[in-house]
């Protein structure tokens, strides 16, 4: 298995993984999705709330904004605490949000207890209150994976596609496929012959083959290479994101393992 | 209000929208979204076709 950098930004990674099936690739997928634990505000106790949103619509909209840990380790998910999921310093961070309006209520006035735990992004409006409105919030956070709740999602948009193969064999130098190309795989070199650009690029739609007259172009997906692109919700850096889901994988496998030597 | 993510690929949107709002004053809206790095389609119509209606709302509380 070989995995080849293509793009690598703080919230999205691209890249190549060759040599593996497409349940290896799906099974990272996923796992970015659904099994790498994130912070996000579970409950909340409204002292105060005279804002034209309803109560359930703050809840909804503090629950939606992620939330960064310096350490996350240090957390422990309620069902794995000590405290079997009674609450605890351990499994929970307090937070308080508090305001008087007339102003704008950001995801940045959410004070959270621990000081290495700050929401991922700044300018998140939660409220706007009008004169003589209040806002009182207090409530924890809890570190549980996309399984639970979108709201724990860690890798929001994931996906993969099989690398294409693009063979181009007796071309007559009509361009046509050039011109109907959505994402500007192909163009004419010097010769006037066409020229794969962009293999990355291709969704594998097949037009070109289609607008060819004379067949002289294939499309085809390589089975066992995969181009991955994975982005997180700001919570976490992509490429760490990735890492956290791989780990994730090789537990479960190594679970597997033990738990078929004891059965033999 | 401004929802906080997108609702089709969870994407956080809501905390480019106040900027936004304010540069579609003079600039066309797509370029402003590239700008702010809203990338797709679903991320893009978050913010092209959301109506503010708290502050009409408050007139009834």
């Amino acid at each position: 298995m070989k995995v080849e950098l293509i793009e690598l930004r703080e919230d999205r990674i691209r890249f190549l993984l060759t040599g593996a099936t497409a349940a290896f690739a799906n099974g990272i997928r996923r796992a970015c999705m659904s099994e790498v634990p994130t912070l996000a505000i579970d409950e909340i106790r409204l002292y105060d709330n005279t804002s034209v949103l309803f109560d359930e619509q703050i809840s909804l909209r503090l629950g939606l904004i992620p939330l960064t840990a310096e350490d996350l380790d240090v957390y422990s998910s309620p069902e794995d605490c000590i405290c079997e999921g009674a609450g605890c310093p351990g499994c929970r961070v307090d937070f308080i949000l508090t305001a008087e309006g007339p102003k704008m209520v950001y995801s940045q006035d959410v004070v959270f207890t621990d000081p290495g735990v700050k929401v991922a992004f700044e300018g998140i409006p939660v409220v706007v209150l009008g004169e003589g409105e209040k806002l009182v919030v207090e409530g924890y956070a809890t570190k549980r994976t996309g399984s639970a709740h979108s709201k724990w999602q860690s890798g929001t948009t994931c996906g993969y596609k099989n690398l294409p193969r693009i063979d181009i064999g007796d071309c007559q130098k009509c361009g046509k496929c050039v011109k109907v190309c959505p994402r500007d795989v192909l163009a004419l070199d010097e010769g006037d012959r066409v020229r794969v650009v962009n293999l990355l690029a291709c969704s594998l739609c097949k037009l070109c083959i289609d607008e060819c007259d004379y067949q002289a172009i294939t499309v085809t997906p390589v089975p066992d290479s995969f181009v991955l692109t994975i982005e997180g919700d700001g919570s976490i850096k992509a490429k760490d994101l990735v890492v956290k889901a791989a780990e994730e994988i090789r537990h479960r496998a190594e679970m597997i393992g033990e738990k078929m030597a004891d059965l033999s | 209000m401004i929802p906080v993510r997108c609702f089709s690929c969870g994407k956080v949107i809501s905390n480019v929208w106040e900027e936004y709002k304010e540069r579609i004053v003079s600039e066309p809206p797509g370029k402003v979204m590239d700008d702010l790095g809203i990338e797709r389609y679903c991320c893009r119509r978050m913010l092209l076709a959301h109506v503010e209606i708290v502050d009409v709302l408050r007139r009834y509380q």
